[in-house]
């Protein structure tokens, strides 16, 4: 019986144990419950805190190639060399020992050591040799960071188009600046384990690290169709010995800028060392007035108008014309020319009169349509639109102006783009600077392809325009020096006089030739641009050669065969006022 | 869990208490003794295996933090090849070592011999 009692009391203690475990076992499951469920999150960041990092994967800026892949503008990583100055014991020594391989004055380090802050720089971005000659040194207190330099292998090519990027890699001009964004990347944090001695454990592992470099941006440039013009272009300004130069090459079908030069160059790697005015890409942010280079869409505009047709006959005053009160001359006294020996010739008073066929109205629509006085839509910061008098302050002497190039200005991409309109059989083409941009791993994110912004002449009249072309650079023509032998040349002369105080000048002009070869198969249209020659002043003189010099090597270059014109060009005879002959009996227009 | 621990149970009630006279209560003090030390040789073994897990991570996590330093410099190696052979083919160096140091020039139209295409 003792026993019995004994048992049961010792089953009721064990139950009395047991139901105090599970309370106590409720109460422990309720404080995980709170811990793990409800806390988690700020639980969590406070463990974060304490044995990890976060890790910032610094964004590399990306490449920019030529059209062929050739690399222009590469990031490389570079070290900059800091100190802490309270680790240095003697800032003098150090100073002495550091100063020749940076290149500074020992005085300039050593008030750098002496600085109150923990940390300063003391040489942004060293050369490899630099670097390994201060690691050698093995002094205390100083230390190497990694950063990011750029480099332009090909020094000046094309330094205006490419710009440069500052010291902290943001663009600051030309397509650095305008694709900065694309380039430069996105920073990418990740969050990493600290180990024991504070090393880094990457046990969430890293995702695409290729995800942070930027983009790489494919250029329409050519290389070495940009060094040939450049080339070209230094010569023929020293030649002429003129202020500077600018030359476009384009693709009249695509609309493609295979070169934009301009003279005097800089070079990209030490932008600082040159003047500002030299970073600019004067293509596309200059204007100038075309002078007799826009007597191409002038005529253009009149046979699309059918105002009037090839052999129509000009009286050409003898070299001078009143209109208003004001005289219009020519640089010679022609008397009777047709349309295409006004071209050819370059006659002013004849241009006139086709304006005033053609009307102010038209010739201000045909203005607007081949893409003069608005933005062409290149991708390029800084572009001008050029300008033109309003329409209703268009007075009958500026009418004729504008008609022989002079109270309008444009600027050299304009001008080049509407010739390639002439070329390519009518169509306005928008002109390209970046073919496409890539990822890291060189899939292509964005291609960007040709368009066609309008129609600005027909077929037929493209056709005529560019046998009319052809004439100026026959003999007796005022482009013969920009014959490429081999090929047929289409294109116009112009020398513009330049505003100097209110009033054309006489010494400052700006002579050009704007043209495409071959011309039965135009495969480049190429503008020159000479800024105030002193000597050779004339168009024919300074840019139609160099024209020539850089059609031919470009021609040789792209494996372009030589081959005869397709076609007799026939010689235009001089005619006067009393000859009333009907000319052109032999013109046989192409296409 | 419990399979295991009725297995274990009957492999030693057969091989060593069948043998032996034992009284009933012993008998099942001991069965529980078995499932107790079976139960705590399991968690044991489950935490070991977690440790062994969280050690495999760590160096994994080491392997991909020198694979991610490698993966740089041989990113910037590539960079800094590419860089000097932009550099190598400039056209400005190439016309530069043409001209003065082969004596080459640029073929006048004259030289300049057209083939026939033949097909």
């Amino acid at each position: 019986m003792v026993k019995m009692r004994m048992r049961t009391e010792l089953t009721k203690n064990i139950r009395y144990v047991g139901v105090g475990l599970l309370v106590m076992f409720g109460i422990i499951s309720l404080r995980v419950f709170c811990l793990q469920i409800v806390q988690s999150d700020e639980l969590k960041s406070l463990v974060r805190g304490q044995y990890q990092t976060s890790v910032t994967l610094a964004p590399w800026r990306g490449t920019i190639y030529d059209r062929n892949g050739s690399e222009l503008a590469v990031s490389v990583e570079v070290e900059s060399l800091y100190a802490r100055p309270r680790l240095i014991d003697n800032h003098r020594v150090v100073a002495e020992r550091l100063a020749p391989i940076l290149g500074v004055p020992p005085r300039e380090i050593e008030n750098l050591l002496q600085s109150p802050k923990p940390f300063v720089w003391l040489q942004r971005k060293l050369s490899p040799s630099q670097a390994e000659a201060i690691r050698e040194l093995k002094i205390e207190g100083i230390d190497f960071l990694k950063e990011s330099q750029r480099f332009y292998p090909n020094m000046e090519l094309a330094g205006q188009v490419i710009g440069f990027a500052g010291l902290d890699t943001q663009g600051l001009e030309g397509i650095e600046r305008e694709y900065d964004r694309i380039l430069r990347g996105t920073p990418r944090k990740i969050y990493v384990d600290r180990d024991a001695r504070g090393g880094r454990v990457f046990v969430e592992g890293i995702q695409n690290p290729d995800q942070t470099q930027g983009y790489d941006v494919v250029l329409t440039i050519d290389k070495n169709i940009q060094y040939i013009v450049e080339r070209e272009l230094e010569a023929a300004v020293a030649m002429g010995q003129a202020k500077g130069g600018v030359a476009v090459v384009m693709d009249p079908f695509t609309g493609d800028v295979l070169a934009a030069a301009t003279v005097p160059r800089f070079n990209p790697n030490r932008y600082a060392d040159f003047p500002p005015d030299t970073w600019r890409n004067r293509t596309v942010t200059d204007v100038f007035e075309p002078g007799s280079t826009f007597k191409s869409f002038l005529v253009a505009a009149a046979l699309e108008e059918r105002v009037v047709r090839p052999n129509d006959q000009f009286f050409c005053e003898n070299g001078a014309y009143r209109i208003a009160n004001k005289v219009i001359h020519d640089v010679h006294a022609y008397g009777w020319l047709d349309v295409a020996s006004i071209i050819k010739h370059s006659s002013n008073i004849g241009a006139s009169k086709i304006g005033q066929q053609l009307g102010r109205e038209q010739l201000y629509k045909y203005v607007k349509r081949f893409g003069f006085t608005q933005p062409t839509g290149i991708q390029f910061p800084g572009e001008q639109p050029g300008f033109i008098p309003g329409l209703s302050s268009c007075s009958e002497h500026t009418q004729s102006t504008i008609s022989f190039g002079h109270s309008i200005t444009v600027t050299p991409l304009q001008l080049v783009t509407a010739y390639s309109a002439i070329a390519n059989g009518g169509l306005l083409m928008r002109p390209n600077l970046v073919k496409r941009i890539v990822d890291a791993t060189g899939m292509t994110v964005q291609e960007i392809a040709p368009l066609v912004r309008c129609r600005v002449v027909s077929e037929e009249t493209a056709a005529t325009m560019r046998s009319i072309l052809q004439q100026v650079v026959a003999p007796g023509g005022t482009g013969t020096r920009a014959a490429v032998p081999g090929f047929a040349v289409a294109g116009k002369t112009g020398t513009s006089q330049k505003l100097d105080q209110g009033e054309y000048s006489r010494s400052k002009v700006v002579a050009s030739f704007a043209g495409f070869v071959p011309a039965d198969d135009p495969r480049i249209t190429v503008l020159v641009m000479i800024d105030e020659p002193q000597k050779m002043k004339y168009g024919g003189e300074i840019a139609a050669p160099a024209f020539s010099k850089m059609a031919q090597a470009i021609l040789n270059y792209l494996n372009i065969a030589p081959r005869q014109p397709r076609y007799e060009v026939p010689a235009v005879p001089e005619r006067t006022w009393q000859e009333t002959k009907t000319t052109f009996q032999h013109f046989e227009p192409l296409g | 869990m419990i399979g295991v621990a009725r297995t274990a149970e009957r492999f030693i009630h057969t091989n060593f208490l069948a043998r032996q006279r034992i009284r009933r209560d012993s008998d099942s003090a001991a069965r529980d003794s078995i499932y107790l030390i079976c139960m705590a040789l399991l968690v044991l073994a489950a935490f070991f295996f977690a440790l062994w897990i969280r050690i495999y991570f760590l160096e994994v996590g080491y392997r991909i933090s020198d694979a991610y330093r490698t993966h740089e410099a041989l990113v910037q190696e590539n960079k800094k090849l590419k860089l000097e052979r932009a550099a190598l083919r400039a056209p400005s160096r190439i016309e530069r070592i043409a001209t003065a140091k082969l004596g080459m020039t640029l073929p006048r139209p004259d030289q300049t011999v057209t083939l026939p295409w033949s097909k």
